[in-house]
């Protein structure tokens, strides 16, 4: 059965009241009926003495109620039973958006983006690629009936897609976390047309599998497609830009306190000298969408030492694979630096790190990036990924985000100036003016970085047509300037209505996530 | 409600013969945090014997002029001449000061005999509470399970 759902409940105005929850049916179970102030419950759904019955479709409802106070909430419950056990239940169903089907020349990071559902629950996505003949056996499996070599999984993000949770979310479990991303850094994929295990070049099919809680699986594929493998054609041999990944923390993964966030960045020197200054002054970390601070770069994480010796070169697991004139084992010796990476020449290293306080942020989802801007001036995010915070605690942050008023649908639209600026190097913004329809739009590749400020915004929320939507995950709002800032990570794509509160009215902005296939300039 | 509190027949005029100036002010949410949302005349005004300008200087600020014929009377102990509604700017609680200034025109309010009345608008203040509610997410659960039939157990 679908496993247990968390209600979280933030009021606002009541000061700190216990609230009563209560269920009206005996197949509904609580994990606490008692909440002191703000926080959550887990409901479950339990059968004593067969009280479920026969009954295909039930409904329940979850009262909330403070009785100091006489406010109560009520939050309707559906349970659907599939009384044919022998037949099982439904496979997963969903799509993969983005990369699209045969899409080529493609470079550095993409997202592979999509959403899922199942009628009991899912359990994972999975990403693989096709083996190649660069690949050793041992790095092959076999998953229904294809060899491939696993990139990773995917990780479902709440909210990420409000079009498939309006479509289906009174008819499926956990519509709200539908969306699902893996980003995946594509220089790390074979060089199939050089027959080598990195590089990424060449035709590549990516396989993504969903797994519901029963074991059943599906093949995801392009919308209205049926399902089947994803080819994309890689061009990394004419890579023009900065790349690198985040390592930690990892996609999905959960931190608390204070952790180091490590990663790498490279950019090709073509002739050109481009390299990226040691000191990591252009290497600036931004989680959800605000930049927090600089990396400090040129370390390794090899067996020569960190700092690398002026004379020794760097023989970790980046510099093995870009070092070399083929990829190696990692802490292969290198003797010179046969590559194009100036950052990978005697005494440098590519890693970067920088010391996160977690402990600033509200417990949740968040998103990580880091911006690197080489030496001819080209900027690149990089490692774009959402990650979990769990410290205990529910900060200011996620209260005034989660609670931010939403205005009547009467409230008028104001014509209102608008700025906006894209992009990880914080370049000039420019006015946004309204379309012919009176909205504001603008387009954000995905994984890329976005900034909307509104004179006077109290606050913002994505209008997804549920009672309370905080702001997407990844995004923040200043609260001192009314300055919105967004990443939108792995999972978003497609449109995103932000509503901006301000003194006067309401400003509505459309943001469109494209996908962030970027096609080599070279 | 914001009016005279009067302790005798009062008679405000200006200069012209036709038209009489009652009164004007300005309206002014001190920080900011209240919006004047509008402004009328009260019930204690026919409004055949009077009319409202407003002049809106900022969505916190608005400047008053009420307008009367002469003549124009009111009885003791009347209240509500004009009607101001503010509306907090976020739902946030504030407490916020409402000044009441006088800049508007140079008033001569003066009694019967045309002796001059000393008048004093008095500011203070408006305790915005925060809106009260009890929100909680997800608005609703949708839930799925296998039961062999309706006897079996729930899987």
């Amino acid at each position: 059965m679908t496993p247990a759902q968390t209600i979280t409940v933030l009021p606002t105005g009541l000061g700190i009241v216990d609230l009563v929850a209560t269920v009206d049916q005996p197949w509904l179970k609580l994990s606490t009926t008692i909440i002191r102030g703000a926080g959550s419950i887990d409901v479950s759904i339990i059968n004593p003495n067969n009280v479920l019955g026969a009954s295909p479709d039930l409904t329940a409802s979850v009262v909330i109620r403070s009785p100091a106070t006489g406010h109560s909430v009520t939050v309707p419950v559906r349970l659907r039973v599939n009384l044919n056990a022998a037949g099982g239940s439904a496979r997963p169903i969903g799509v993969v958006d983005t990369p699209r089907h045969e899409v080529s020349g493609v470079t550095g990071t993409i997202g592979v983006t999509g959403w899922v559902l199942d009628d009991i629950a899912i359990n994972m996505v999975r990403v693989y690629r096709f083996c190649v003949p660069a690949d050793p056996a041992e790095a092959c499996q076999t998953v229904l009936g294809y060899r491939v070599v696993e990139l990773g999984k995917a990780v479902q993000v709440e909210g990420a897609r409000p079009d498939v949770e309006k479509a289906f979310g009174s008819a499926y479990p956990n519509a709200a976390r539908a969306g699902w991303g893996l980003a995946i850094l594509t220089p790390m994929l074979p060089d199939v047309t050089g027959n080598k295990s990195h590089g990424g070049v060449g035709a590549i099919d990516l396989l993504v599998v969903a797994v519901d809680a029963e074991g059943q699986t599906t093949v995801l594929g392009p919308p209205a497609s049926g399902g089947h493998p994803i080819r994309i054609t890689l061009a990394n041999d004419r890579m023009d830009r900065p790349f690198g990944n985040i390592d930690t923390p990892a996609q999905g993964g959960t931190v608390s306190g204070g952790i180091p966030v490590f990663g790498w960045v490279l950019t090709p020197d073509r002739g050109d000298a481009a390299t990226i200054p040691i000191n990591g002054s252009t290497i600036t970390v931004f989680i959800d969408g605000q930049p927090v601070g600089k990396a400090v770069y040129n370390q390794c994480r090899g067996t020569v030492g960190n700092p690398v010796p002026t004379l020794a070169y760097c023989n970790d697991d980046v510099s093995s694979v870009f070092g070399h004139g083929a990829p190696q084992a990692t802490f292969t010796p290198r003797l010179a630096n046969p590559g194009m990476y100036r950052n990978l020449d005697a005494g440098r290293g590519p890693i970067g790190s920088f010391l996160l306080d977690t402990t600033t942020l509200a417990d949740g989802m968040h998103s990580i990036a880091w911006s690197v801007t080489d030496s001819l001036g080209r900027t690149e995010g990089i490692g774009s990924r959402n990650f979990n915070v769990m410290n205990g605690s529910v900060s200011t942050a996620i209260t005034s985000a989660a609670v931010a008023e939403r205005p009547m649908a009467g409230d008028v639209q104001l014509v209102a100036p608008v700025r906006a600026r894209t992009g990880f190097d914080q370049g000039e913004f420019r006015s946004l003016a309204p379309g012919e329809d009176g909205e504001y739009r603008i387009d954000v590749r995905q994984l890329d970085r976005v900034e909307l400020q509104v004179a006077g915004t109290t606050a913002v929320y994505l209008d997804n047509s549920a009672e309370q939507a905080p702001m997407p995950i990844g995004a923040t709002i200043d609260t001192a300037t009314g300055a919105f800032a967004w990443t939108p990570g792995p999972a978003f794509i497609g449109d995103y209505t932000l509503v901006f509160t301000t003194e006067a009215g309401v400003v509505r902005i459309i943001v469109t996530v494209t996908p962030d296939v970027r096609l080599s300039m070279r | 409600m914001i009016g005279p509190v009067s302790d005798k027949e009062r008679l405000c005029h200006r200069n012209s013969h036709f038209i009489r100036a009652i009164d004007g002010l300005t309206i002014r949410s001190v920080s900011g945090n209240l919006a004047i949302a509008s402004v009328r005349l009260g019930a204690g005004v026919n409004v055949q014997d009077v009319q409202l300008l407003v002049n809106q200087r900022s969505s916190s600020e608005v400047g008053v002029l009420i307008v009367g014929r002469v003549g124009t009377r009111w009885p003791v102990g009347t209240r509500e001449l004009l009607v101001v509604d503010v509306t907090p700017n976020s739902a946030a609680a504030v407490v916020e000061r409402l000044e009441l200034t006088d800049t508007i025109v140079i008033r001569e309010a003066t009694d019967e005999r045309a002796a001059p009345v000393k008048t004093e608008w008095v500011g203070g203040t408006i305790k915005v509470s925060e809106d009260q509610r009890l929100p909680v997410s997800p608005a609703s659960l949708v839930f799925g399970a296998i039961k062999n039939g309706a006897e079996g157990a729930l899987t």
